[in-house]
């Protein structure tokens, strides 16, 4: 299994039903306001403005706070204040569970510590980027995944070398024309095109694992959707873990291309060096290049 | 006679992963793979499945679309969504809310596939 959310953990366990959890994830729902709102409670914007914001948002790729700055209708002391107060009253799901009753104390401590334990195995791990680029925490955390995913579901080791800016083709990794490249885009707080490109003989071990049986006969559309869903799910993985680190972002369904793209003027290609005990890869990003 | 499962994934490789973990249990067999959420609406009038594993986001008609329907046409219907957002949440919560089961996140572990079968099975008994 992947990076599970807590409350999955505890109906696993058969700790909590799923009635209680659903309890629980309104209760949170109540208590955990969003910065709009807490901002109208401080009396420091009006539903107008607030609803104002938030049509905004939908044209622009930018948190609320950030946004309400730029717009001017929020001084950064405001926001600092109303995300403080956010944080500082945020209800999480043990705790409302305890509030409910669903859990007491002991046993609260006791799957917390469990949870811990079990998710450990996806802690983040060491990744260097070398330039600074916007982004980078999704950069670490999708290249970490990866490591991990090659490890664990194509049981192959991956070694990546430190990330960096790659101003010409083939400075950085091979920027080879490799069988098969998937892109998959993260949207959200940030914009950034995770590129996984891999070799004829690659694809195809992916897709033995991920079918679970040889697919050296199998035709070409089972071995790309097997190598796109594999992204998908480092992706989907690596969205999750941003999640537990604060960041909200989500991903767009991936895309195969059979010729490696080049990166949009707004965009710089982050590569990593990537070497795996079998077969090829090259692992790079596009990033706002400012 | 075994239990009937339904798997709704526009990702033909996930299907038949998933289609391998459940035919290798004991009491459930496959009986049909889904590729969208209307798809899935059609399968599940037509085959009639006990359970259904359904993706959340696919082409056409998403999962939690296809959920809510399912659930207005058969209020009892047992359906576990597959997460590719695991930690994340949000969709598993909103798949729970509308009425989905139990959430399964991949990569597939096929343990926790039987155990959420059998428990699905087994709390009907209990």
């Amino acid at each position: 299994m992947g990076i599970q959310f807590f409350g999955e953990f505890l109906i696993d366990r058969w700790v909590i039903t799923r009635g209680q959890l659903i309890e629980a994830l309104e209760l949170q729902e109540y208590r955990n306001l969003k910065f709009g709102e807490v901002a109208m409670q401080k009396k420091y914007l009006s539903e107008e403005q607030v609803k104002r914001i938030n049509d905004e948002q939908k044209r622009q790729d930018i948190q609320f706070a950030d946004l309400a700055v730029a717009l001017g209708e929020l001084n950064e002391a405001q926001a600092r204040e109303i995300l403080t107060l956010q944080k500082n009253n945020h209800l999480f799901l043990g705790e409302s569970l305890l509030e409910l009753g669903h859990v007491t104390e002991d046993i609260l401590e006791r799957e917390l510590s469990i949870f811990k334990e079990e998710q450990a195995r996806y802690a983040l791990e060491k990744v260097e980027i070398l330039d600074e680029v916007p982004g980078s925490l999704v950069l670490e955390v999708s290249v970490d995944l990866t490591r991990k995913m090659f490890h664990r579901v194509v049981g192959l080791l991956l070694k990546v070398g430190p990330g960096q800016i790659e101003k010409e083709a083939g400075t950085v990794s091979e920027a080879r024309d490799l069988h098969l490249t998937v892109g998959i885009s993260y949207i959200g707080s940030t914009s950034v095109l995770y590129l996984l490109s891999v070799s004829s003989e690659l694809a195809v071990t992916i897709a033995t694992s991920m079918l679970r049986e040889d697919a050296s006969d199998e035709p070409e559309e089972v071995i790309e959707d097997a190598v796109r869903e594999f992204a998908n799910m480092v992706c989907g993985n690596a969205a999750a873990k941003l999640a537990q680190l604060g960041q909200e972002v989500d991903i767009a369904p991936p895309e195969t291309y059979t010729v490696l793209p080049s990166a949009p003027a707004d965009k710089v290609v982050v590569a990593f060096p990537a070497h795996l005990t079998e077969g090829e890869l090259d692992l790079r990003f596009f990033v706002p290049s400012s | 006679m075994n239990r009937k499962v339904l798997v709704v994934d526009d990702s033909l490789s996930v299907a038949r992963q998933l289609t391998k973990i459940v035919d290798e249990i004991e009491d459930f067999d496959v009986i049909g793979h889904a590729k969208n959420g209307a798809e899935a609406i059609k399968l599940f009038k037509t085959l009639g499945p006990d359970v259904v594993f359904m993706d959340i986001v696919m082409p056409m008609m998403d999962g939690l679309q296809a959920l809510r329907t399912l659930v207005r046409l058969d209020p009892e219907a047992k359906v576990v969504v597959i997460s590719s957002l695991g930690g994340s949440g949000q969709k598993a919560e909103e798949a729970l809310r509308l009425g989905a089961m139990n959430v399964v996140s991949k990569p597939f572990e096929p343990d926790k596939v039987r155990t959420i079968l059998n428990r699905l099975f087994g709390q009907e008994q209990g």
